[in-house]
């Protein structure tokens, strides 16, 4: 007889554990939809959640489902001859999604401000991470991005994606929720995998296989998202800059210093004969535009509107047009100034200093 | 944000008293168990939360209540909502407002007809302590700070809420602050049947806070959510010949089993300590009708024991009776 036999004073350990969670169901209910409330708030224009959040779900966990957790842990636990600690005074900080949110967005490259939107909001909602957050990756262009930006990673051979956040209210009572954000298209994937092959796989190698086949398409799907949302900024950005291409000779840049450069015009799709005097600025141009984008959209989207631009003895000159001058006023701001900084020293490979500059007004004859 | 433990909140305890069932003659008890409190050698603090003011308009002049609520709404006002119009209208913190001395060591907050408006937004915000907003604890405890704030300023030994007739969100906040509460009950089949919803409704509200008490973000100042039955005062009976006429003397014993069965036992099965004594052991004394010298009281603005109407043997009665309540409730509070 195996010593990990499961016996009836371990079965009503378990019971007494659900027991307990039922007790505290609409406590931690309660708690959800404080966050919901608090994120339902952030979602109106023009915060920037509104534009980042797709829609949420939130549900708490079938007590069935909790049991058969539970029981697989302590099996697990006896098996290995580990202790089973999980009592009734840590329960719902031991386990950590008897309470669970979920943000659905559009595109993985979104994170990297939902992630800084969503810090902000739990402050504001008066809760803590009770650890930092990590994603659920299955591959490595996944893997570098969230590194990336700062989210540790974590390799599932099941193909699950999705990044858990697991909070904990600053309350009397101690308790926990995983907030989980993924892709629309990771959900449809994440649903139809809970349905059939979780917590147990499939038994049908096809069934199974599917899935993996699923998987593949749902994370194609988010990148093709991700690219016609990279594209779609990128022709934006273009069609905004055409008026500086027309700009008349007689209302001039600001001067760039004396004796090395002229300023360079921003387009890089100019007239034939003039790509080949600048290719190389407009190509880091157009690479620190991404850069800051991809960190910030509204300071990327500040950055579109830019004039032209120099760089010269480690100095980097972004000029406006006077009508522009509420989006140079932006990247003057502290966090537009380290922003800027940080993609042109990536971009140009050598610490830069910043100059945003308005254009001269126009000589009067 | 100021804790709930400071010095004002141990010195000075908090009373309501409260049956929404109007008309017992609440704030003829509370301005006379006020006096004889004094002339033990207490101060008091009475907190007119009832907005039809009427224990303002019982101690205060009728011109200094016309000038006091005309200006409550303005920079200089000195009601209960002068106190709280910056909550209400979600402009900032509640105003400090002091109170008025209006017999000795006897304060008054003044009352205010506005404080209606108050109480209509302060349902949305008890939704918000659901909700762990901040708005929703500042709003939930604004008169309690402005009391906190009075009481540890003019040391205070005992306040009292008149809390209005009624089950609304006003009396919920103020009854959750209170260390205890005294009900009144007349002598009529009304007070009967009010015992029976008044149970429920405050176990209600104590659940509720304590739901409230485990969401509530770290810091945040609360209520103590926790007001015990100190007892209760059968009033307004008439007395032929030193006993109790025959048709209020049945409502007695009715008013006492009701009590038990209505308040006491539903009290209880959430917790114990909320009513302490039994029945028998929770009548704080009895106030018969007196008459003329009742409604001199009211019209003078004075306790019973000091008006010009009625006999000296009226007045002593009543001196007595309502000496004998306050120093049960000294004997039982302390």
């Amino acid at each position: 007889m195996p010593t990990f036999a499961i016996g009836t004073a371990d079965e009503e350990l378990v019971d007494r554990l659900v027991s307990h969670y039922l007790k505290n169901q609409s406590l931690i209910s309660r708690f959800l939809e404080s966050f919901h409330s608090h994120l339902t708030g952030a979602m109106t224009e023009p915060q920037p959640l509104s534009k980042l959040v797709h829609s949420v779900k939130r549900r708490m966990k079938e007590p069935s489902h909790l049991k058969d957790k539970l029981m697989r842990t302590l099996r697990e636990a006896k098996e290995s001859g580990k202790e089973f600690d999980i009592t009734e005074d840590n329960l719902l900080v031991r386990v950590n999604d008897l309470g669970g949110y979920r943000i659905l967005h559009l595109h993985t490259r979104q994170m990297g401000e939902i992630d800084a939107a969503l810090r902000e909001l739990l402050d504001v909602a008066q809760c803590d991470l009770f650890e930092q957050p990590f994603a659920y990756i299955w591959d490595d262009e996944s893997g570098t991005y969230f590194q990336g930006i700062g989210i540790r990673t974590e390799f599932t051979p099941r193909m699950y994606s999705s990044v858990h956040y697991v909070v904990q209210p600053r309350s009397k009572v101690k308790v926990t929720y995983e907030i989980q954000v993924r892709t629309l298209a990771d959900e449809i994937w994440g649903e139809i995998d809970h349905k059939i092959n979780y917590p147990y796989p499939h038994e049908s190698l096809a069934c199974r296989e599917q899935i993996k086949a699923l998987a593949r398409v749902a994370s194609s799907c988010s990148r093709l998202v991700d690219s016609i949302v990279a594209s779609h900024s990128d022709w934006e950005g273009r069609r905004k800059a055409e008026p500086a291409k027309r700009a008349p000779a007689d209302y001039p840049l600001a001067a760039p210093p004396v004796g090395t450069k002229e300023a360079v015009v921003l387009e890089e799709h100019a007239e034939p004969a003039t790509p080949a005097e600048h290719p190389r600025e407009d190509a880091r141009l157009t690479a620190i535009k991404q850069l800051v984008y991809s960190q910030s959209k509204m300071f990327g989207s500040c950055l579109e509107h830019t004039s032209g631009w120099w760089f010269e003895e480690g100095e980097a000159v972004f000029v406006y047009a006077r009508k522009d001058l509420l989006f140079a006023d932006l990247l003057k701001s502290r966090e537009g100034q380290e922003l800027l900084r940080f993609a042109c020293a990536q971009v140009l490979g050598r610490p830069v200093s910043i100059r945003v500059g308005l254009e001269e007004p126009p000589k009067a004859e | 944000m100021n804790t709930n433990t400071g010095p004002a909140r141990r010195r000075a305890l908090r009373i309501a008293i409260f049956n929404h069932k109007g008309g017992v003659g609440k704030t003829t008890l509370i301005v006379n168990i006020a006096a004889a409190l004094a002339s033990l050698g207490k101060r008091i603090l009475l907190v007119d939360s009832d907005p039809q003011c009427n224990l303002t308009a019982y101690l205060i002049e009728e011109s200094v209540v016309d000038d006091l609520l005309d200006t409550s709404d303005s920079d200089v006002g000195r009601t209960l909502w002068s106190a709280v119009k910056p909550v209400a209208e979600a402009l900032g913190d509640i105003r400090l407002v002091d109170p008025i001395e209006r017999l000795p060591n006897v304060y008054v907050l003044p009352g205010d007809i506005r404080l209606s408006g108050f109480e209509q937004g302060l349902s949305p915000l008890w939704d918000e302590c659901f909700q762990r907003k901040t708005k929703g604890f500042r709003g939930t405890t604004a008169v309690s700070r402005l009391v906190d704030y009075a009481a540890l300023k003019y040391e205070v030994d005992f306040v009292f809420y008149d809390a209005g007739p009624n089950i609304g969100a006003l009396n919920r906040v103020l009854l959750l602050d209170c260390d205890y509460f005294i009900v009144p009950a007349a002598c009529d089949v009304f007070s009967i049947i009010a015992l029976k919803t008044l149970g429920y409704t405050l176990v209600n509200w104590i659940s509720d806070w304590k739901t409230i008490v485990q969401l509530a973000p770290t810091g945040t100042y609360l209520l103590p959510g926790l007001p015990k039955f100190l007892g209760y005062i059968p009033q307004r009976f008439r007395v032929y010949g030193g006993d109790v006429a025959a048709s209020y003397a049945k409502y007695l014993p009715r008013i006492e089993k009701s009590v038990s069965s209505d308040l006491i036992t539903v009290l209880r099965r959430i917790d114990h300590a909320l009513a302490p004594r039994s029945g028998s052991e929770s009548e704080l004394g009895q106030v018969k009708d007196f008459a003329s010298i009742a409604a001199a009281s009211q019209a003078e603005g004075r306790p019973m024991k000091d008006v010009s109407a009625g006999t000296p043997a009226q007045r002593t009665d009543a001196e007595q009776a309502f000496l004998h309540i306050a120093k049960k409730i000294i004997m039982l509070t302390s």
